[in-house]
């Protein structure tokens, strides 16, 4: 469950959103400048809110007195770039987020997530060799190594070549399904969006503007496109 | 005399004891320069402040200054009439002119640009998606410094090392107003050359002139070599 309840003031805009999210994958669209990375990196915790709570699987990251350090918040987060490090390997890539006694206790885990984003082959080889499908595989895997309590993605697909992007949504969904965490998702491309969000709010000028669930559409009376 | 007018000295030899102090000063001079250059480059690349500008001309200052103008600002500033040049004395029962320590002093002032400058650029180079990721994978902003950022630009502070190094071995003005020319302890390579001219032995000082302009090259070509590697490396 994500708590996301939050004011903030922007420079063309004031945001303010209320979410309640379960253990789905929802996704947040809108058009661009409307609040969506600006929102992840609040929950995150790259963005102080000016005042709201955040709350993640039971743990509160933000209620205005506390505000976690994003290094403690235990989120896995993808941004829009590619931020991968380019001076390591995939192997080194993947295991950043592990302490190094986490190294070995995690050994079992890190074989299956590996092999279930198909990355054995890849391990050895640097980042800059990469495709941009496979640099998307380690940068999930990288987020999900840690066991994160809930997966922020902003746009992960849109450097991808588009004939590779549904396989790739085609792994989030089972990852999010067999290890029942809760994904919110950034994306611009509808198509995603439809394929991929059991919930889909439609973010404009920080306020949601839309909610759709599968199969039916929540127009917001308050907000006019 | 010989044939061609050109005064020369007895033996033609190089005096590698100026090179010596030289390549020590160097040395130390750039070792401090990164742990002083580095944090101040964090602050002018991340911080936004009042005064930045201001503050960032004044580190540049020794780029334009004459070396004797700095010189002669650090000798009155480190001389026994200042409250520094006091202070030290009582501390360490020593001048700091005239010494080793004070032409280590006056070196790291006339470098702090060729030191800040190519740190600060490459910090301001590394995506800062970089660090919001180590973040969230669980890097404190400290641990996020030395996991991503010195890595992401080690381009930038080997250059600056290489810079400090190279600079510091071919300085002149500042450590001859600071330093003087005592043989063994402050006499450094470009003064021992200036000292042979003077003396007309044009062999001994075209000698040491060629060692520093070797050592001068190999050090340039070092810091292009690897700003062309990082470069590749951290694309």
């Amino acid at each position: 469950m994500i708590i996301i309840d939050v004011k903030k003031r922007l420079n063309t805009f004031d945001m303010d959103v209320d979410l309640r999210l379960g253990q789905e994958l929802t996704i947040l669209a809108g058009p661009n400048g409307s609040g969506k990375s600006t929102l992840l990196k609040m929950v995150a915790g790259l963005e102080r809110p000016d005042e709201g709570r955040i709350e993640v699987s039971g743990c509160v990251f933000f209620d205005g007195e506390t505000n976690i350090a994003p290094e403690k918040r235990r989120v896995g987060y993808i941004s829009q770039e590619n931020s991968l490090f380019p001076w390591l390997t995939v192997e080194e890539n993947i295991s950043f987020g592990l302490k190094r006694t986490e190294k070995k206790r995690s050994k079992c885990w890190l074989e299956k997530l590996i092999s279930e984003l198909n990355l054995e082959k890849l391990l050895s080889r640097s980042i800059s060799g990469l495709s941009g499908g496979e640099a998307q595989r380690v940068a999930l895997a990288r987020a999900l190594a840690p066991r994160p309590r809930a997966l922020l993605l902003d746009e992960p697909f849109s450097s991808v070549d588009p004939k590779k992007r549904p396989r790739l949504r085609r792994f989030l969904k089972e990852i999010q399904q067999d290890w029942d965490i809760p994904v919110l998702m950034v994306t611009h491309d509808h198509a995603e969006a439809y394929t991929l969000g059991e919930r889909i709010f439609e973010l404009n000028e920080g306020k949601i503007a839309e909610h759709k669930e599968k199969g039916k559409i929540i127009k917001m009376p308050f907000i006019s496109y | 005399m010989d044939v061609r007018g050109i005064p020369c000295g007895r033996s033609g030899a190089v005096n590698w004891q100026p090179f010596i102090i030289s390549i020590k000063l160097a040395s130390v001079t750039m070792l401090l320069l990164l742990v002083l250059a580095t944090p101040v480059a964090y602050a002018l690349a991340f911080s936004k402040f009042r005064g930045k500008a201001f503050l960032e001309a004044l580190f540049a200052l020794p780029l334009v200054l004459p070396p004797t103008v700095l010189g002669f600002f650090i000798l009155i500033a480190a001389g026994n009439l200042s409250f520094i040049g006091r202070s030290y004395k009582e501390i360490f029962g020593t001048t700091l002119v005239f010494s080793f320590e004070g032409l280590v002093a006056g070196s790291i002032l006339y470098s702090f640009p060729f030191a800040v400058s190519p740190i600060q650029n490459s910090f301001e180079a590394v995506n800062l998606s970089l660090l919001d990721t180590a973040r969230t994978l669980g890097c404190t902003k400290w641990k996020a410094f030395w996991r991503v950022l010195v890595p992401a630009g080690k381009g930038g502070i080997i250059t600056a090392a290489m810079l400090s190094f190279a600079h510091t071995m071919g300085e002149f003005g500042v450590v001859l107003m600071v330093g003087g020319s005592i043989p063994g302890k402050t006499r450094v390579a470009s003064i021992a050359i200036y000292e042979e001219v003077e003396r007309l032995n044009y062999h001994e000082a075209a000698t040491a002139s060629l060692v520093l302009l070797g050592f001068s090259f190999v050090i340039l070509s070092a810091v292009y070599y690897f700003n062309r590697k990082m470069s590749l490396v951290t694309r």
